[in-house]
């Protein structure tokens, strides 16, 4: 049976609450195995190229990216569409121009989402903000919303 | 009227920047600067922690080159144990350094400055990016990514993981290299030497048209810095320290990179983040009554890619040799290759050499031997470590006291240290097509280009926060804006 969820935590746990993309990436892995799904998950420090072939050999049904994000005051689940717009590329891509390249380049046509869990502090040193503790308790809920396929 | 032109922040680099360029009177270019404006502070962040987690913790300052701290972090804890680790530790670290080089510079030369070279400085700049090289050159993009996936894969292979792998720790390695990933690997390395081989044949071809940008693009007198075997040959882990001038003399013929105090000192600026590394006998001078005076930014050097073919003799392996004949073609004989357009050769042909060196190292019967790790306590206060990341020469610098734990730590990364040339390269790319003060979109393709020339990785010494798109803004001599460009 291939793997029927890619999950992609984006973080560095050095970084405080930048970690929380790998706490919620994990909880969120777990909730979604508990369940009896096929689970495959990646913890990135930032999204790269090659991530596209990993996805076109795990061939799954959906690729979840999940990342800190300042911006947000609860989790959220958008779903990711192609960006066909120019990235600004950096040494590392968002999750829009990784999800164009797994298309173009690997056919690669799972439905992906990006969940974005609130962060607070992003400065050095380990252990997350309140507010950033508060974000992953959602992790049930975005599973469940995942597979009542919303 | 005076005016300053502000370009903020370059794109498809690491981290957060902006250009500034000055005006004379004339409209002219007077001066460029190119600013970093946030700050990262690992080294204050790691006073405090023990040596032995420093592999582990410098390893999570950039994404993109974690080998590379990995390995002057390392060497810097071997150098506070005082020993020496087993050979084929030193072999199998070697392997790991040389698999960052390939993923590394294939991220660069694929993704990053392959639409400027494929798609042309002037085309259109909201698609002269991965996904209009996607776009047009499907073939090309996906080479790029199997290119950086091989380097990756060593890496995994290795250290158990390719992001921040903790495979490297003082003393040496933790695991050994089993017959089965050795074979992995070996079987990985064919397609890697096809794509570089047809990476060069493009590049080469590509020359006739980037004729100006050959002339402008970097292209000025400095010191060049690297790494080097004991007998002169290209170095990425161990060796001696190199210094070249742009005749081709040699000013430091190996000095031990322990020892880089001696030659090495860092200017600050007031606007920018950035440390500015210069060699100190070219920028201090005797004065009169014997004080010493500093000629900052005299001694000005590069490193990196370019450096380090201009400061070896001979790269060691068959194909790079080949190559490196050719590439000194492009300067006259003797002289170091002086223009820093050539940065994309010179990374390509480190690709080269690693996958030689790669296939080589592993053809070694004691690859696989299970001696891999010394033991020692903490026998000296303190350690450098030094490695040839892909950007360029990396120091790693530990005070600790009896116990190990960190009282100082000063990091001297690649980019630092081409900061100057990086400015001076901005300053000649503008000078050449500013003309009245009129910035084009061309004009900010090639600026751009210019500073990707260096692969700047920006979250080694400051942390990006966010991408922004590229302002241009105009400024007279009062302060008052005159113009304002936006590129999304």
């Amino acid at each position: 049976m291939g793997t029927a969820v890619l999950v992609i935590g984006i973080g560095n746990t050095l970084r405080r609450d930048d970690g929380a993309g790998w706490f919620f990436a994990k909880a969120l892995a777990d909730q979604l195995q508990r369940a009896g799904v096929s689970v495959h998950l990646l913890l990135q420090q930032q999204l790269t190229p090659e991530l596209a072939i990993d996805a076109a050999e795990l061939a799954p049904d959906q690729i979840v990216f999940v990342d800190a994000s300042l911006d947000v005051q609860e989790a959220t689940l958008t779903e990711v569409t192609p960006s066909h717009a120019a990235p600004v590329l950096d040494h590392r891509l968002d999750a829009a121009a990784l999800v164009t390249l797994m298309r173009r380049l690997y056919g690669v046509r799972a439905k992906s989402w990006l969940v974005q869990t609130p962060a607070l502090d992003l400065g050095h040193g380990e252990g997350l903000s309140e507010k950033a503790q508060e974000g992953l308790r959602a992790a049930p809920a975005v599973a469940a919303s995942l597979l009542g396929g919303s | 009227m005076s005016k300053t032109i502000l370009i903020d922040p370059v794109t498809r680099i690491e981290g957060h920047a902006k250009i500034t360029i000055h005006l004379d009177e004339d409209g002219q270019v007077a001066d460029a600067r190119f600013h970093v404006t946030e700050f990262r502070g690992f080294e204050k962040f790691c006073e405090g922690r023990s040596f032995w987690e420093m592999p582990g913790i410098t390893a999570r300052i950039c994404g993109i080159c974690p080998v590379s701290h990995l390995m002057a972090s390392a060497k810097a804890g071997d150098a506070i144990l005082g020993i020496h680790i087993p050979p084929t530790a030193a072999k199998l670290r070697r392997l790991m350094n040389w698999a960052q080089i390939v993923q590394s510079h294939a991220l660069s030369f694929f993704h990053l400055s392959g639409p400027d070279l494929l798609l042309g400085m002037d085309s259109d700049p909201a698609k002269r990016n991965l996904m209009g090289l996607v776009e047009k050159y499907p073939d090309v993009a996906r080479n790029g990514i199997r290119l950086r996936r091989f380097g990756q894969k060593v890496i995994e292979i290795l250290g158990g993981r390719s992001v921040h792998p903790a495979w490297v720790v003082p003393g040496g390695v933790r695991e050994p290299l089993s017959d089965e990933n050795r074979s992995k690997i070996r079987r990985m390395l064919p397609e890697a030497f096809d794509i570089v081989g047809l990476a060069l044949d493009m590049l080469k071809d590509s020359f006739d048209h980037f004729r100006d940008e050959e002339a402008m693009y970097g292209n000025f007198p400095s010191l060049y810095m690297g790494l080097v075997t004991p007998d002169g040959g290209l170095e990425h882990y161990d060796g001696l320290l190199r210094v070249v001038d742009s005749d081709g003399a040699v000013l430091e013929a190996g000095l031990p990179p322990a020892r880089f105090r001696e030659i090495l000192g860092e200017a600050v600026e007031p606007w920018s983040y950035l440390k500015f590394p210069y060699y100190k006998p070219a920028a201090i001078r005797e004065a009169q009554g014997g004080r010493s005076t500093l000629h900052y930014p005299a001694g000005m050097y590069r490193v990196g890619p370019l450096a380090r073919l201009n400061v070896c003799d001979f790269a060691g392996t068959p194909r790079a040799d080949a190559e490196l004949r050719e590439f000194r073609r492009l300067a006259p004989r003797g002289r170091p290759v002086a223009n820093s357009f050539h940065y994309h050769y010179a990374r390509l042909i480190e690709i080269l050499y690693a996958l030689e060196r790669i296939a080589e190292t592993l053809d070694d019967p004691s690859i696989t031997d299970k001696r891999i790790r010394a033991h020692a306590e903490v026998n000296n206060m303190i350690g450098v470590g030094v490695s040839e990341a892909p950007r360029g020469t990396l120091f790693h610098e530990y005070h600790v006291d009896e116990n190990g734990i960190l009282r100082k730590v000063n990091l001297i990364i690649a980019t630092g240290q081409n900061n100057l040339a990086m400015n001076r390269t901005v300053k000649q790319i503008a000078q050449y097509h500013i003309k009245d003060g009129k910035v084009t979109e061309g004009v900010l393709n090639r600026i751009e280009h210019g500073i990707r020339l260096y692969d700047p990785c920006l979250s080694c010494s400051t942390h990006a926060v966010g991408q922004m798109p590229m302002v241009v803004e105009v400024y007279d001599a009062s302060g008052m804006l005159v113009d304002r460009v936006k590129r999304e």
